[in-house]
């Protein structure tokens, strides 16, 4: 028995030590630590990065976390509370300037003093500001997005009518065609049943909507809403007749549980974003590709976002996260995720002009739409308190959608309340 | 006389055996929420700490309808699904009380529900209530209703259907007390109730129902305190939506703390929650005296 005890005693003690010995591919290394979100594609992406960094820097080791979307910044928040944060993470830019605020991020400017080969030129002027918070630039921005329509070429061509992509170079992709297309893109079975719509959009596209017609949701500061101008209201109400009234766009009971997905085919138009280009891929039923939002009576306009790639304050190995964070961003960098791997749109200038990433071998093929949102794209006005009158939008919006109250009603209802969100002390 | 040794005493063994718990208890629940309860009358979002009084008990009366709202909707949820689960897991109850043949069967077949995680069956619900692929709106429409509710994308429909759903749980732990409870009852005293020409109904309303009081007013106790801080369906199914018409206390709790991380406001709500039910329960209690009967107490 005492034999037995002895071998348990001794197995147990090596476990401990074998636990707290580093892993083979961290001995003789620097090991920095990565956190990021995302779907499987981008996850796979994240590796592909990570791989080659870690080929180009033998000396370091980027340990990868990935966590879920849905718990991505509880467990962030909880980390920087609790000072063990990565040395490095992503950051979705609606939540940058709230953290920003906090002081949880290293500031940049030393290592772009000190570093001659990172270059802000070389980066388009909206992916610069967006690292930006109160003057400091604390992170460059990656997968940075548009919001575009991606539409189903198929059905178009089905039905007979002309290409968006052809009406934008044409310049005449506009308001009106694209609720004409999605009139005659809308079936039905011989129930009255809707069978396809035309159209889908959701709470983030009423920005872009505003603005066709010539409003804005808050002041470009973000500290006032301004919804309630007449312009504003008339973007607002296009959008709520689109369901309502010209009955293109499902309702909410109509598309609880994707009953109507782009993928499926039953959608032809869809709002969605450049990073959900990767799982349009899989589609092969009919051809696919992307067209600009189309203009309204104010113009052109799009809305741009991206996240930002960000150093925790207090990481004890700021050289090797700049590293990382520096080719995550750098051409080779880019030229992986944006050609290779075809994630999002470029924030280098050299990449986004790049023929290998303007001649694509799979959809979408019409990328140049992407260059384009630099030119009249728009940046959303997040401020630290973003979250915070989201949720007095979204409730009056879901109203809205449900046909409960006029464009009018809403916009006259949430102006205040908004701004009591955007002006009080914190709680 | 000399007095034994503490070690000695049968005491000092107790408390040595129970103190796992105890520690346990100290350290991850009493501390914490003595903890919660400091931090109610703090500004806290996990970076900065600052005392602020009884700001955010103030603010949550006067200043925040939404609170209100949860409030109003959880207390809403709970008026209906309480009694109706009650009724619910009883009449399952008396009918599995019956000796037929497949009995371990059905027992079996009405617990499996409430063995199903929270999240299957959410997703479950959620396609029970589709407008308009759902089975619930294929039943009504081949019943005549051409035009039935929306439920989950209805602010009007929304809090009825979290109500129905509740019924989901009926054939649970609910139902397994008051099953146990009914085959407590002696045969002597319904053998009684004949002789004095008791019908069916009768020997229920006179001999089960208050032979089961014991067992109602545990489950009314705890229906209540879960009740009050449903979560997890609402969480999946609405996310408080259509128009925070499904906007539970709980919910809104969560949302405070892990969303907009104001983590004193969260500790506030979760004390004047805590005082909520202590004042149910506590009035549940002083009324048990008149309708709760326990075999063999002396008045």
């Amino acid at each position: 028995m005492k034999w037995l005890i002895g071998i348990l005693f001794a197995a147990g003690l090596a476990m401990l030590i074998w636990r707290s010995l580093p892993p083979p591919e961290e001995v003789g290394r620097t090991t920095i630590r990565y956190m990021a979100w995302g779907n499987p594609e981008q996850l796979d992406a994240e590796m592909q990065l990570v791989k080659e960094f870690e080929r180009r820097r033998p000396d370091i080791h980027v340990r990868l976390t990935l966590v879920p979307g849905s718990a991505y910044y509880q467990k962030l928040q909880i980390m920087l509370a609790s000072g063990t944060a990565p040395d490095v993470f992503r950051c979705d830019h609606y939540q940058f300037p709230a953290y920003a605020h906090r002081g949880y991020f290293m500031p940049l400017t030393k290592f772009l003093a000190a570093d001659k080969d990172f270059r802000l030129d070389d980066y388009f002027d909206h992916t610069v500001r967006e690292g930006m918070y109160k003057g400091e630039f604390y992170g460059p921005s990656v997968l940075f997005g548009s919001r575009v329509i991606y539409y189903n070429k198929t059905a178009f061509a089905k039905e007979g009518l002309i290409d968006p992509y052809v009406l934008y170079k044409r310049g005449e992709w506009t308001m009106d065609q694209f609720l004409e297309a999605a009139k005659r893109l809308t079936k039905y079975d011989e129930r009255g049943m809707p069978t396809h719509f035309g159209v889908l959009a959701n709470v983030l596209d009423a920005w872009t909507f505003v603005w066709a017609f010539g409003g804005d949701i808050l002041t470009p500061d973000g500290s006032r809403c301004v919804v309630d101008s007449p312009q504003a209201v008339e973007g607002l109400r296009f959008m709520q007749d689109l369901i309502h009234k010209h009955h293109v766009s499902p309702s909410a009971a109509e598309s609880a549980m994707m009953a109507y997905t782009f993928e499926s085919g039953r959608i032809a138009m869809l709002f969605n974003w450049a990073g959900q280009a990767p799982i349009y891929r899989t589609i092969r039923d009919f051809e696919w590709d992307v067209a600009p939002i189309p203009r309204g009576p104010a113009g052109r306009i799009s809305m741009i976002k991206g996240n930002q790639l960000l150093m925790y304050l207090n990481t004890e190995h700021p050289a090797e996260a700049w590293a990382f964070m520096k080719f995550y961003v750098s051409r080779d960098g880019e030229m992986i995720l944006c050609t290779k791997l075809r994630r999002g749109m470029p924030t280098r200038k050299d990449v986004a002009s790049a023929r290998e990433y303007l001649q694509s071998t799979q959809p979408p093929f019409q990328n140049d739409v992407w260059v384009d949102q630099y030119t009249f794209g728009r940046e959303l006005p997040i401020t630290d308190r973003w979250m915070f009158w989201q949720r007095e939008w979204n409730k009056e919006f879901e109203l809205l959608m449900l046909n409960r109250v006029t464009a009018h009603e809403m916009a006259r209802r949430v102006t205040p309340a908004i701004d009591i969100s955007l002006t009080e002390e914190p709680w | 006389m000399r007095t034994s040794r503490f070690w000695q005493r049968p005491a000092f063994w107790g408390f040595l055996f129970i103190s796992p718990w105890l520690v346990g208890y100290l350290l991850f629940t009493l501390g914490p929420m003595l903890g919660s309860l400091g931090l109610s009358f703090c500004r806290y979002d996990l970076a900065n700490l600052k005392a602020v009084g009884a700001d955010n008990y103030v603010r949550l009366f006067t200043k925040d309808p939404l609170f209100w709202k949860a409030l109003w909707n959880t207390a809403t949820y709970t008026l209906f699904a309480v009694p109706l689960g009650l009724t619910g897991s009883l009449l399952l109850a008396v009918l599995l009380n019956h000796k037929v043949r497949g009995l371990a069967l059905y027992r079996t077949l009405y617990y499996i529900p409430s063995l199903v995680p929270a999240v299957a069956t959410a997703l479950l619900w959620n396609w029970v209530f589709n407008a308009n692929f759902g089975i619930l709106n294929n039943s009504l429409r081949s019943a005549g209703i051409a035009h039935p509710p929306a439920w989950l994308q209805d602010p009007n429909w929304a809090l009825p259907a979290f109500i129905i759903m509740s019924l989901w749980g009926i054939g649970g732990g609910r139902m397994i007390i008051f099953l146990a409870g009914l085959q407590g009852i002696s045969d002597s005293y319904y053998e009684a109730a004949e002789l004095d020409g008791a019908g069916a109904w009768s020997k229920f309303r006179h001999v089960t129902l208050p032979m089961l009081t014991p067992m109602i007013f545990f489950n009314m106790v705890l229906g209540i305190v879960g009740s009050f801080q449903v979560f997890t369906t609402a969480y999946i199914m609405t996310g408080g939506g259509p128009a925070n018409a499904t906007l539970f206390y709980v919910l809104y709790l969560f949302r405070q703390a892990f969303e907009e991380f104001r983590m004193g406001y969260a500790s506030a709500m979760a004390w004047v929650l805590f005082v909520i039910l202590l004042a149910f329960t506590g009035i549940q209690f002083w009324q048990a005296k008149r309708w709760v009967h326990y075999e063999g107490e002396l008045r």
